[in-house]
């Protein structure tokens, strides 16, 4: 044949591009490494080596990471350690597709509530092997933070930190009240009067988010726990915060509004503002974003106290960073043991890491002298034994984020009947925890 | 030797391929552009095919693979499950054909509100810069202004003004006495003002220039012929200038309804899909099923659905438009 027809042109760039295609399949297969980890010598001490390790610190909280970094690296100086910040939602994007390309990090922090889906994605090691290496006791650890890095059976993290929910208080805003800016409120009657008594001098006390998700969530799973109710069953297969207990945190949140306390329609960044500029008396938050913010802003008068308790019992949502070691294609026992190294350092000088905001989660640290020297911390501590986890179920993080959350912000927007606000949250709720459980449960 | 072809390959072309031995030196370097090599278009074409084939052809015919599975990128199993995620997204009491009908609501009603808008005010705008007047170059800029800017500035832009507590909007109509504050970004109606008026202020200096361009081709002598048969401005409009403009209005119509179905940027920045995932727009959803909760296999079947609901409507804007023609 003289000459190629369009036809024949046509049909070779098809049978390429469906082959290209096939080949495009089968390659992004994932590649993750079924290694086990090397046993590792106590600490490292050989040739210089450089570790990655990956983190969402990309506020406040990351210079003090790195000069954590840079201490541990003066230390140990044939251990140096890049570290890659990038936006939490980014990371879990990013981290597992690192992982499954054979790109990962040697070692990376995330939030508990994630550990759980990481280790059933198979991107995560099971860390039982080098606890004792690092020095992790379960004495020195609340039971509910050191029972977070375990799941099915073996522990894929080591926690650093935790960060109540606490309540943030204007001290000026309550003192123009008369109220006493050194007690502030503990409990449901304390909290509703002194939010009158702030009423009176015509500022709203409690602005309370209903557009920003997780200043919304967060409150609502405080109040949850505190009225004696759990979020999901204990095989987290069913929803179960729409039971009388959710119905009467929803509807106390609604009440702030109904009753005046709280602006209609608040993000979480008007609440925030209002709050610096002596509007706003109360913000309940984490200290981790909240500590280092409020104490950046000129002639801002505030402290912080446990979250009062509104319910039946005192209860807060915390979270905790958590370190993780990547999978690999296969490990190398010195990076690994590098790394170790790095953990069991970093661990035993948390106290370091508490000036981010976070409290250390291991207790000897909380409870020495040192934390009594950064006073909003000490007062965060004072909550600890009260702090809540979400369970550990894989995928648990998204249900929240994109079922209960939103569900949240809608009835405070809305300001409608909160049963049936979560009775619609628990239906959708419910679908996609049946459908995490047959998707993380066939990994 | 030159290039060029010389007269003698010209009288041999009816020989077609077949030369005589003699020629063979000549024919690497002096072929008539009248015979190319066979291949040779689709060697022009092959950077552009590589290209296409690698970033759309691909992508495109993974997607329809990915959408018959449940695929998680992540995980090793990813069993076939043959059409049951287009299934899933047709079953009216499954909560993704909820959610996802919901976003298709959202993105529709964008359509359908900034389309008109995004048409007839820029139109408005090219009459008006088309003018003749002092100071016109500096009004057709400042008028595309707003375009140059990437969607993060200006959704961070209007949610700085728009917001409903501490927006400098809300702020200004407090002090012109409108106590109770409008909740821009948080309620419907205003959430749809808001998206729509944002995006108006944002694109409509595209659409014009678009309008001016055309509108400059627009050949005088017909408004001539029109005003000697005694048509007002009016009737010039209806009858020269629509006409004239079809092919522009056909090209800016179809590349507004894409972009504003494509609408993803603004609700995501300014009201993230609040209230009630009301403004939550289907690339918004499909965002948030394939890449955050790694469904992706319903995300791909989400896609396709929404493509082929773009292909139609594009096509019916052609149809339409071509039979006014003829």
């Amino acid at each position: 044949m003289s000459t190629l027809t369009r036809r024949a042109v046509l049909r070779a760039i098809g049978t390429a591009g469906i082959a290209g295609v096939a080949a495009t399949i089968a390659g992004c297969a994932p590649t993750i490494g079924t290694g086990r980890l090397p046993r590792i010598a106590a600490a490292y001490d050989g040739p210089p080596i450089r570790l990655r390790f990956w983190n969402g610190l990309t506020g406040g909280d990351g210079p003090v990471m790195r000069t954590l970094i840079a201490e541990f690296t003066r230390e140990h100086p044939n251990i140096g350690i890049d570290m890659y910040a990038l936006p939490w939602t980014d990371f879990y994007q990013k981290f597992p597709a690192a992982v499954t390309s054979g790109l990962a990090p040697d070692f990376a922090l995330m939030h508990n509530f994630q550990v759980a889906t990481n280790a059933a994605r198979k991107v995560i090691m099971p860390v039982d092997e080098v606890l004792d290496t690092v020095g992790l006791v379960e004495d020195e650890y609340l039971p509910v933070v050191w029972g977070s890095g375990v799941y099915r059976g073996q522990r894929w993290s080591l926690p650093l930190d935790m960060w109540p929910d606490s309540l943030f208080y204007n001290r000026r805003v309550l003192e123009q009240a008369g109220l006493d800016p050194d007690a502030p409120p503990a409990d449901r009657t304390g909290y509703e009067q002194a939010l009158d008594a702030i009423a009176s001098t015509g500022i709203r006390g409690h602005w309370l988010p209903a557009v920003d998700p997780q200043g919304v969530g967060r409150g609502f799973d405080s109040l949850l726990w505190q009225f004696g109710g759990e979020h999901y069953d204990s095989a987290g297969r069913a929803a179960t915060f729409a039971g009388e207990a959710g119905v009467e945190a929803l509807a106390w949140q609604q009440s702030l509004v109904h009753n005046g306390w709280s602006p209609r329609s608040v993000s979480g960044s008007d609440a925030s503002i209002a709050f610096k500029n002596d509007q706003n008396a109360f913000l309940w938050g984490g200290p981790g974003a909240l500590i280092n913010d409020l104490g950046s802003v000129d002639g801002l008068d505030w402290d912080v106290a446990p979250l009062p308790r509104i319910g039946g019992r005192r209860a807060a949502f915390s979270g905790s960073h958590q370190f993780v070691v990547s999978r690999q294609p296969s490990f190398d026992a010195d990076r690994l043991a590098a790394v170790v190294t790095f953990l069991g350092w970093i661990l035993a000088n948390s106290i370091g890491w508490a000036t981010a905001g976070p409290v250390p989660a291991r207790l000897p640290i909380l409870e020495s002298p040192e934390l009594a020297d950064l006073p909003a911390q000490a007062n965060v501590a004072a909550g600890v034994e009260h702090i809540r986890f979400y369970p550990l179920v894989p995928g648990i993080a998204e249900v929240q984020t994109t079922i209960l959350y939103p569900a949240i912000g809608d009835a405070l927007l809305s300001l409608g009947d909160p049963r049936s606000a979560l009775d619609t949250a628990t239906t959708q709720a419910s679908f996609l925890l049946q459908e995490n459980a047959e998707k993380y449960g066939r990994a | 030797m030159t290039t060029i072809a010389s007269p003698r390959d010209r009288t041999d072309r009816p020989g077609g391929p077949r030369r005589s031995a003699g020629d063979m030196p000549r024919r690497s370097t002096a072929r008539s552009p009248h015979q190319p090599r066979p291949w040779t278009p689709y060697l022009f074409l092959a950077p552009f095919l590589l290209i296409f084939g690698t970033f759309v052809l691909a992508p495109a015919v993974s997607g329809i693979w990915m959408s018959l599975h449940n695929w998680d990128f992540f995980l090793p199993d990813r069993p076939f499950v043959g059409l049951q995620n287009y299934v899933d997204l047709f079953t009216p009491d499954a909560l993704v054909a909820q959610q996802f009908w919901e976003s298709m609501r959202a993105t529709g009603l964008f359509v359908l509100l900034s389309v008109p808008l995004l048409m007839a005010i820029p139109l408005g705008l090219a009459l008006l810069l088309n003018q003749r007047f002092r100071g016109r170059t500096f009004f057709r800029a400042v008028f595309f202004a707003p375009y140059v800017l990437g969607v993060s500035v200006v959704g961070l832009l209007w949610q700085y003004l728009l917001n409903g507590n501490t927006g400098l909007v809300n702020g200004y109509l407090a002090q012109l006495g409108i106590a109770e504050a409008v909740p821009w970004l948080t309620a419907t109606p205003w959430v749809w003002v808001s998206l729509v008026g944002v995006t108006v202020w944002w694109t409509m200096g595209f659409n014009s220039v678009v309008y001016l361009a055309g509108l400059q081709n627009v050949d005088e002598a017909l408004y001539d012929a029109a005003k000697v048969d005694g048509a007002g401005r009016w009737a010039q409009f209806v009858h020269v200038t629509i006409p004239q403009l079809r092919p522009v209005l056909l090209f800016v119509l179809t590349m507004t309804v894409l972009a504003s179905a494509n609408m993803f940027g603004q609700s995501y920045l300014l009201t993230s899909g609040n209230p009630s995932n009301e403004t939550r727009t289907a690339i918004m959803f499909i965002a948030e099923v394939g890449l955050e909760q790694f469904r992706m296999g319903l995300a791909a079947a989400m896609s396709y659905l929404l493509a082929l609901l773009l292909i139609v409507v594009s096509a019916l804007n052609f149809l339409f438009l071509r039979q006014k023609e003829s």
